[in-house]
């Protein structure tokens, strides 16, 4: 029998865990087993509860081992989670444009000129039950941009950060429907790969 | 218990976050079994060589809600794949993802890799992600790419401002939405957008454009 399979509560640790969305198992057999190893009372099989039998003197420096590993797990996770933001284009921080007017060619932080920028969408039709804008930015995800209805109309918007650049969207209706923006001022394009059309918007700092 | 149980949880969900949300991306909602196991490669390959894998599960999801067929999904992210390799080595970063996304935009609709390299080299410093985008919505608008390059390429030495160069592309899909050949549009677009730009921006002399109101002085 592991280590983790005698101590209940890492027992139970993992069985929650495992409910939870997918993740790397590797990243949660190191953890626990971290966390094993930072065990002050021997494992036991009997279901009790181990803040009330660890000796108090003990607990400061059980609690900072794991204060420890909290920590570490929260630097890799801030790094890891910038990689795989970055990697996407719809990433959840929005911020003005710090430098109106900056001319393209300049030396600088490239980071700062990717930064997503708040960009509203709006739709307009009476009847639609749902409807959400999509795009390349939020991976053609209905669920990730819920449009809401004005009260008192038959407009929907939304406001998303969108990663500069050139980006292809479209309307979902009732989560089944697909439609161009009916904006004529809007840019259409065909994908050049599939050759289906999509509603062109262009997002740049201001 | 509930300290040591809270806490094991707490730290295992600061990984678990990392992963939930890549497979929130790898849904393929529609897709096959197969199609599923063929994109998942093709994203995983592409990951593991260090390349930004969200237009790919991109133009996948795209592909499914336009209803495209399984093997057509695929053979498209696959292309992107490779597009995103070639955009990465042409603008010489692997740190600005959208900057290569842009590239492997751009390079989807058969704008050479040595335009993004030049346009690249104006601004090795800084994200091109615009000037990339306007690019190739003027290529889209019908504008040759050395002469949408050309263009490009003046406004950025020019210091035109993201704005500006919006604008241009904007404008010009919009003309040729109207019925106006690109080439023409994007040339009285410029001419539009010129006395508002420092007069010094000059186009590289290794650069060639079809039109004169995008050939500014040549340096020597």
């Amino acid at each position: 029998m592991s280590e983790i399979e005698r101590d209940h509560v890492l027992r139970r640790a993992v069985q929650t865990l495992q409910q939870l969305p997918g993740t790397d198992a590797e990243a949660i057999r190191r953890v626990v087993e971290a966390a094993a190893a930072q065990r002050v009372m021997p494992a036991a099989d009997d279901p009790v509860d181990v803040s009330a039998v660890v000796p108090p003197r003990r607990r400061p420096w059980k609690l900072a081992g794991f204060a420890g590993l909290v920590a570490a797990a929260a630097v890799v996770g801030f790094f890891a989670r910038g990689q795989l933001t970055r990697s996407a284009p719809s990433v959840s921080v929005a911020s003005k444009a710090s430098s109106p007017g900056a001319p393209l060619v300049a030396t600088g932080n490239g980071e700062q000129d990717v930064r997503p920028i708040p960009q509203q969408f709006v739709f307009r039709s009476a009847t639609a039950r749902r409807v959400s804008v999509v795009g390349d930015f939020n991976e053609w995800n209905a669920a990730r941009a819920r449009m809401t209805r004005e009260a008192a109309g038959d407009l929907w918007s939304v406001t998303i950060p969108i990663a500069p650049g050139r980006h292809t969207y479209g309307f979902m209706v009732n989560d089944s429907t697909f439609m161009l923006d009916p904006d004529t001022r809007v840019a259409r394009t065909r994908d050049p790969d599939l050759g289906a059309e999509g509603s062109v918007v262009i997002v740049g700092r201001p | 218990m509930s300290t040591r149980f809270a806490m094991s949880t707490l730290v295992v969900l600061a990984f678990s976050a990392r992963g939930a949300r890549a497979q929130d991306s790898l849904v393929f909602k529609g897709a096959d079994r197969e199609t599923k196991a063929a994109l998942a490669k093709i994203v995983a390959e592409a990951s593991a060589r260090g390349l930004p894998t969200a237009p790919i599960v991109s133009k996948a999801q795209f592909a499914l809600v336009v209803h495209a067929p399984a093997n057509r999904i695929v053979a498209t992210a696959q292309a992107v794949a490779d597009r995103l390799d070639a955009s990465r080595a042409a603008i010489a970063t692997d740190t600005l993802s959208a900057d290569i996304t842009n590239g492997e935009d751009a390079l989807s609709f058969k704008i050479p890799k040595e335009i993004l390299t030049r346009i690249h080299l104006v601004a090795p410093n800084r994200s091109i992600a615009v000037p990339l985008a306007v690019l190739t919505q003027l290529v889209a608008s019908d504008v040759p790419a050395e002469h949408a390059s050309g263009i490009v390429i003046r406004l950025m030495r020019q210091g035109a401002t993201s704005t500006q160069l919006l604008a241009l592309g904007n404008n010009v899909s919009s003309d040729v939405q109207r019925g106006a050949r690109g080439a023409e549009s994007a040339d009285i677009r410029l001419r539009g957008l010129t006395p508002l730009l420092s007069p010094g921006g000059a186009i590289n002399g290794d650069l060639t454009t079809s039109s004169p109101a995008a050939t500014g002085p040549r340096k020597p």
